[in-house]
């Protein structure tokens, strides 16, 4: 993949204000270039920084643990975090690794053409609309750059990832040919999923056309940019009184402030937790689930296009099933042994006492 | 004509100028309805808000074309990729006039994306009954019906429209039974068998289906539209068969086999070369005369945010039910008091009963076609639907038998169920309920789609204070449960559950986070059809009443839900209105005259 690409976002507000209210007037262009020359600084490897990556990685390794099996770490739940809040990153048009007033430049040498690296709003043509967000994608005030962080899409393209095979048409089997992964070529976003994707990762006042609509402020997640920010900047002020940053305290005083996180920042718990759960559980192209290490933890077959479980012989004009992995009958490994005694106590408590669910008594388990 | 369009955001014929008809939306409705028309030679241009997963949808070589899509749980569910996005297009809800509408980023949102919802759907296409299309009398030569409902007949008998539900299955591609073991006795007459065979069945299909026949009812194999051989057989729109990948319900067919409206009906549309669509252009405005009662000509935002405007000779509303009502309500249409007053109300959306079981083995969701069994005992009628059932079972639903292919989604709905392991002291963590998968792996699932009773008060408007990113008032949908799908729950519910203790369920319950606002993708009504303008909006071939050239061929026509998904009805009712629309005097002569027919 290319160099990585970022846009510096630890500007105050005055630099913000003043990028914002310059984007666009001719007039204030040659302030706006002399102000992003200051801010040339080497690309970092993507928004958040390697101290908060390794509070993530910390934080979402005691949502989901490593003990005889895998956790959130080995499954690199925090990759995924920084892919996702990573994305659209910034617009290095000219490629010499800055997001700097020279890719506004290179983007006003490139008007009227097709070149797919100054048309940053994926029009297809380059136009006033690309000059405009170069200049604002100085001052991370809009989402510039490609749909992806380091290989890993926002939106995976289709149809097949190359983990399983096509299957041979003459004998309804596996075949030895696999298809390339097309998973990673990220889509380009239409504007109208480009505007929701700013919300989400700048917030609804990046955005004036959402002006209107209350959920662009208050759906856990939009603005997730910020939140993660300040979500960090509190674990760090929480773990302070213990003495060390998060991910050097011992497991009991991390676990002692994710409890005091979860009472005081509630959302923030959930956010990360939602998306620890994505990031174990997600196509290994978006960064989590690393080898599939996730789907293997809870035992699900993960994408099995083109091959599937069901393959049609098209000598005999009929359907056979995998032997190892049936689509009409029970899996030949499932013993059929059920929950271990905590979870079956559990789910007594909570869907019989609590939901007013019916226990059955056990019978043999049908096989089909 | 040059195939396939090299213009962006363009697919079909680019050099088409002066069209007849505009088409608003690209889904089962919009498509079907092209597909006729176009090929009547009719110069037709359809607008579709989403964009276009299809690439070389356009393109006449066999083998296209190749979808964006995959086995991708986070890209569909999770990230929303072709799904309406609450944050730039909300709609809000309330459950009376009384009541404070609040946004919601859950009020029935469907697909945006060429092809529209039938893209995502897992394709189940049964047929409405006989007794359907007269529900009203039938109600009424059976006894009182709840107060607040508003059923009428349709203006259409069952007999009249089942060559078009041929016609559908023919042109889409529907695998099923038609009689004999796996066939639905209560399904009514068909003059013909299913053009394909019936789906690979699902071990949780399996599973259920052997304890529903223990207990006395006749479990099917469900119909889809889903390739269960190579078809049609005409090479340049012919599709795989589906290998049950497991990504069905809610997921783009990564291989074509889902007979989606895009791979079908709008394909062999854009072939005729009588076609054009543009994509990511949103219909904001229908532009009339100055008496309100023709249409001129319909505004768009393009795909760069631009407003453009173009006309035609007439104008088809598609945009699915509520989105045509919204677009009709937007306009400044002069409508005389029936239409006026029946825009947006009756809207239906079936009443969902989820019976669920846990079960000691594994269910492997992700093998097989989401749902590839079912039931149609507790819908309610006689032995081919020809009356309502006088056993006792009241009108409900047809039941589909599923499980979880989604781990991600699953387990975010589990989070609740770790809240309340908090409080009652468990040990049991967010990993434990991974690995061990009680409410994914472990699950099956029977869904009721209960009809849902007719309301003058469940209804569509325009909210007030809430605008979209394109600045229009959204969507605001009233709605309340009525006592007759409330009624007909409660009387299934302990059948539900005995159907999974039968089947060696653990644990047997109604799931308790159904109801409000109605979570049914199938949105009907708000535009319902009659001969009588005043109790309807548009007539039995989906024309406005008092507009002379703007017709509606989606769900928004249907006067009542029936219980059974509604997708092919909507289909047969779109063919039979295009066909009606190029030949007045005797629409069936249209049958048959597509690519797709005998393909």
């Amino acid at each position: 993949m290319g160099r990585e690409r970022w846009v510096n976002v630890r500007l105050s507000r005055r630099q913000f204000m003043h990028g914002a209210a310059a984007a666009g007037s001719a007039l204030l262009f040659a302030r706006v270039v002399r102000l992003a020359r200051a801010l040339d600084v080497p690309p970092p490897p993507g928004f958040l920084s390697d101290a908060e990556l390794r509070v993530v990685d910390a934080l979402t390794a005691r949502l989901v643990p490593t003990d005889t099996t895998a956790g959130a770490h080995e499954a690199g739940v925090a990759d995924y975090i920084q892919g996702l809040l990573s994305a659209f990153l910034g617009a290095d048009v000219n490629g010499d690794g800055l997001i700097s007033a020279a890719d506004v430049t290179a983007v006003i040498d490139a008007l009227g053409t097709d070149d797919p690296t100054a048309d940053i709003d994926g029009s297809g043509k380059v136009d006033a609309g690309d000059v405009l967000l170069a200049q604002r994608s100085i001052f991370g005030t809009v989402l510039a750059g490609p749909p992806a962080f380091a290989g890993r899409p926002l939106f995976a393209g289709g149809p097949f990832s190359g983990r399983t095979p096509f299957p041979d048409p003459a004998t309804g089997t596996p075949s030895a040919t696999f298809p390339a992964n097309a998973f990673l070529d990220p889509l380009a976003l239409p504007r109208v999923k480009r505007l929701a994707w700013t919300v989400r990762l700048l917030g609804a006042a990046a955005v004036p056309e959402v002006a209107d609509n209350p959920l662009a402020a208050t759906l856990p997640d939009v603005d997730l940019r910020r939140r993660y920010k300040e979500g960090i900047a509190q674990v760090n002020a929480l773990s302070a009184a213990h003495g060390a940053s998060f991910d050097a305290l011992d497991t009991a005083d991390q676990d002692a402030v994710i409890k005091q996180l979860k009472s005081t920042n509630r959302s923030f718990y959930d956010l990360v937790t939602n998306h620890t759960i994505e990031g174990m559980l997600c196509a290994p192209e978006y960064g989590g689930n690393r080898g599939g290490i996730g789907w293997q933890l809870v035992g699900f077959g993960g994408d099995s296009q083109p091959l599937g479980y069901t393959i049609f012989n098209t000598t005999t004009q009929q359907y056979v099933e995998r032997p190892d992995k049936p689509n009409s009958t029970l899996d030949p490994t499932d013993d059929c042994s059920g929950f271990s005694a905590a979870m079956l106590a559990f789910l007594h408590l909570a869907l019989v006492q609590l939901a007013g669910a019916q226990q059955f008594p056990d019978s043999p388990c049908y096989r089909g | 004509m040059a195939l396939p369009s090299a213009v962006p955001n363009v697919l079909g014929d680019t050099s088409l100028a002066g069209f007849d008809v505009i088409i608003i939306g690209s889904g089962a409705g919009g498509s079907a309805a092209a597909y006729v028309l176009t090929a009547a030679g009719m110069k037709v241009l359809v607008l579709e808000a989403g964009d276009n997963n299809f690439p070389g949808l356009d393109d006449p070589s066999p083998g296209m074309p190749i979808p964006r899509y995959g086995n991708d749980e986070l890209k569909q569910s999770i990230r929303l990729w072709d799904l309406q996005d609450p944050v730039v297009e909300p709609r809000t809800f309330r459950t009376s006039d009384q009541a404070a509408a609040k946004a919601n980023a859950d009020v029935n949102l469907l697909c945006r994306t060429v092809g529209g919802t039938t893209v995502h759907a897992d394709m189940k296409y049964p047929r409405f009954n006989e007794v359907d299309f007269r529900i009203a009398t039938a109600l009424q030569e059976a006894g009182p019906t709840p107060d607040g409902t508003s059923f009428i007949d349709w203006p259409l008998s069952y007999d009249e429209l089942e060559p078009f539900y041929t016609e559908a299955e023919i042109i889409t591609g529907v695998a099923g039974v038609a009689s004999g073991p796996g066939s639905d006795p209560f399904a009514s007459w068909r003059s013909q068998p299913y053009p394909m065979p019936p789906l690979p069945e699902m071990y949780v299909g399996r599973l259920l289906s052997k304890a529903a026949m223990d207990a006395g009812w006749h479990p099917i194999r469900y119909p889809a539209a889903i390739n269960t051989l190579p078809y049609p057989a005409m090479a340049t729109l012919q599709r795989p068969p589906c290998v049950s990948c497991g990504f069905c319900s809610g997921y783009g067919c990564p291989n074509n086999s889902k007979s989606s409206a895009a791979v079908t009906t709008l394909r062999a549309a854009l072939l005729t070369g009588h076609c054009q669509l543009r994509f990511n252009c949103f219909v904001r405005k229908l532009q009339t005369d100055s008496a309100g009662r023709h249409i001129a000509g319909v505004e768009y935002v393009d795909p760069d945010g631009n407003v453009q405007s173009v006309s035609a000779g007439r104008y088809i509303l598609a945009a699915s039910a509520m989105e045509s009502v919204r677009l009709v309500l937007l306009s400044n249409l002069s409508l005389s008091s029936g239409p006026q007053f029946h825009i947006g109300r009756h809207m239906l959306f079936h009443f969902q009963t989820h019976g669920v079981g846990i079960f000691k083995q594994r269910m492997h969701g992700e093998r097989g076609a989401s749902v590839t069994n079912g039931l149609s005992d507790f819908r309610g009628v006689t032995e081919g639907g020809t009356g309502l059932a006088t056993d006792g079972r009241p009108l409900g639903g047809i039941i589909e038998f599923g499980t979880s292919s989604e781990p991600i989604s699953a387990g975010k709905s589990s989070l609740q169920a770790l809240d309340v392991a908090a409080n009652i002291g468990s040990k049991i963590g967010l990993k434990d309920i991974l690995v061990e998968s009680p409410f994914h792996a472990h699950i099956a699932v029977m869904t009721v789609q209960a009809e849902d009773a007719p309301q003058p008060t469940n209804r569509v408007d325009l909210d007030p204070n809430v605008r979209d990113v394109f600045g229009l008032p959204v969507v605001r949908l009233t709605y309340q449960s009525n006592a007759f799908e409330l009624g007909a729950a409660a009387y299934y519910k302990p059948l539900l559950i005995d159907i999974m203790q039968r089947a060696g369920a653990t644990f047997g319950f109604i799931d308790p986070t159904t109801g409000i606002p109605p979570q049914s993708r199938h949105v009907l009504g708000g535009l319902r059809m009659s001969d009588d303008p005043s109790e309807s909006v548009c007539d039995g071939f989906g024309k406005l009443h008092d507009v002379d050239n703007l017709y509606c061929m989606d769900g928004g026509v249907m006067p009542s839900s029936s219980g059974y998904n509604p997708t092919l009805t909507l289909i047969a009712l779109a063919l039979r209105a295009a066909a009606q629309l190029v030949e007045p005097a005797a629409p069936e002569r249209r049958l048959g005259k597509g690519r797709l027919r005998r393909g």
